[in-house]
């Protein structure tokens, strides 16, 4: 359980606009590459085995012909009161000041209780040493740790570009700017379906989309896990308008 | 002789087989030399616990490099003697680095940002390319000189041109991000930070330093060091121990990501 920090300028969040997302999964393959993520095969998915630190997830609606696909990019949520946090027995994961709920892979012990408590499912545990093809092996992040067998891993908000981004600007002696910071999944995204920033900033993009009438957390109302990422429901032309924001409390 | 000590053997305790009391011996020298190299994992453990690993099993603080560079010569300052001997320095030959009058010879003094010139600007310090050893060494230094051959070879013949395989001494581990250049910010304009100073220590009219003066609280007298060995353990309570005291960020995600 984290309280609000008054000291840190920041709080990361992040938004999805359902409405705006196409299902493409240029986010996925985004936050593969930049995170060093191993390549998942036909097989890890069959065993339920895959790390997908962000995954699209596919909906339908109605019978066929009348049929509305709906997709929701389910990441970390970053929760402020996340259930993977108290049960880790060695404190592998935990909150940092900024609100990211982050993992310590040296401190990780692998006992998986973290995966057995998210609600998301966005923990992953590597059963095997990652492998790459010879021509990938190039290709890695040096910003990001490999992780080994035996260690569980999750979004990180791509805090290395965080990292990356306030020192330079430090260097520079600037002020962060809304939009300065992006991790890989906001940057590859073509409709800009996914926003980040800082929920500190009340001008931020990020803020005001948190408090648009379509905002909702996922599972929050049931788990009281208070995440920091908001999704905007999807606009359906065919309902009424009255009805947008109870289906957003539905989820 | 072997057929009578079998004997003396036979007669001594009748009870016990021979074979046995062969064995013995053997049997009481190898609980020494196991106890001998317990001690001697234990000791290693130890030293590699609370600072540098004993230099064996491949864990070595100064590995031989492709090309014997003196950072003594380059970066050292005024005459080149050992500090604590006072005696000139020896190259990896074991001759002594004196000019034609047998006097010792005086270091360049060059900048240590001359070569590693991303230091201040990036993550990494960087090794320059063959090309900036050349632009000198194409003139200076004899060619007696083995290691300024092989340089050549390296840099100037076409043959065999490309790049220097040197090998790591400070190194990392994976899950580290250590990023040089906000250290060398910070250090630069907080020089009360620095540790190990060296001899040449000196601070500028503005209250900083030159980013060459910082180099020493992590890598130690550089410029002292005829082949380049790792002095400081470099372990995570070193790292947090100064964050500590200079009221850096302490969360495990400053550098483990």
């Amino acid at each position: 359980m984290v309280t609000e920090n008054k000291e840190s300028k920041f709080k990361w969040g992040m938004a999805v606009d359902i409405d705006k997302c196409t299902g493409c999964q240029a986010c996925v393959l985004a936050c593969q590459s930049e995170n060093n993520i191993p390549i998942n095969t036909e097989k890890n998915f069959k065993n339920a085995r895959a790390i997908e630190w962000i995954r699209v997830e596919r909906y339908w609606e109605g019978e066929f012909p009348d049929v509305k696909a709906k997709f929701i990019p389910i990441l970390c949520q970053h929760c402020d009161n996340a259930p993977c946090e108290p049960v880790c027995p060695v404190y592998a994961t935990y909150h940092t000041t900024e609100g990211l709920n982050v993992q310590v892979y040296n401190r990780c012990v692998g006992t998986r209780y973290c995966a057995n408590g998210c609600p998301y499912l966005v923990r992953f545990f590597n059963y095997w040493e990652p492998e790459w093809p010879e021509s990938l092996k190039n290709h890695l992040n040096p910003d990001v740790t490999v992780r080994s067998r035996g260690i569980m891993e999750k979004c990180t908000m791509c805090i290395q570009r965080i990292r990356r981004t306030t020192r330079n600007a430090k260097k520079n002696d600037e002020e962060l700017k809304d939009g300065d910071i992006s991790p890989a999944c906001v940057d590859a995204c073509p409709t800009d379906a996914l926003v980040f920033g800082n929920q500190k900033d009340e001008n931020s993009k990020v803020s005001r989309m948190k408090n648009d009438k379509r905002s909702y957390t996922l599972l929050d109302n049931n788990l009281q896990t208070s995440p920091n990422i908001f999704y905007l429901a999807k606009i359906d032309h065919d309902k009424k308008e009255s009805t947008h924001h109870e289906e957003g409390k539905h989820h | 002789m072997f057929n009578k000590f079998i004997e003396f053997l036979k007669e001594k305790d009748r009870n016990t087989p021979t074979w046995l009391k062969i064995l013995i011996p053997f049997l009481a020298f190898g609980g020494l030399a196991f106890h001998a190299i317990m001690a001697f994992i234990t000791a290693f453990l130890i030293t590699a616990w609370f600072g540098n690993p004993l230099p064996v099993f491949g864990f070595n603080q100064s590995p031989d490099q492709p090309i014997a560079f003196p950072h003594t010569i380059h970066a050292g300052v005024g005459k080149l003697i050992v500090p604590k001997t006072g005696k000139p320095y020896k190259d990896i030959y074991g001759n002594e680095r004196v000019n034609d009058s047998g006097e010792p010879l005086t270091g360049l003094g060059m900048d240590c940002t001359y070569c590693h010139k991303t230091v201040t600007k990036e993550a990494w310090a960087g090794v320059p390319p063959v090309e900036l050893c050349i632009s000198c060494h194409k003139v200076i230094g004899s060619n007696e000189s083995q290691e300024l051959t092989k340089l050549r070879e390296f840099g100037l013949s076409e043959k065999t041109k490309g790049p220097i395989k040197w090998k790591r001494v400070h190194r990392m581990p994976d899950h580290v991000r250590f990023v040089h250049e906000p250290h060398i910010r910070y250090l630069t304009s907080n020089p009360k930070a620095i540790q190990n100073k060296s001899t040449d220590f000196k601070i500028l009219d503005n209250g900083t330093v030159e980013a060459s003066q910082v180099c020493t609280t992590c890598h130690g007298q550089i410029a002292e060091m005829e082949k380049v060995t790792q002095k400081e353990p470099l372990k995570m309570g070193q790292c947090v121990a100064c964050h500590r005291a200079n009221e850096a960020s302490i969360g495990c995600e400053t550098c483990h990501h």
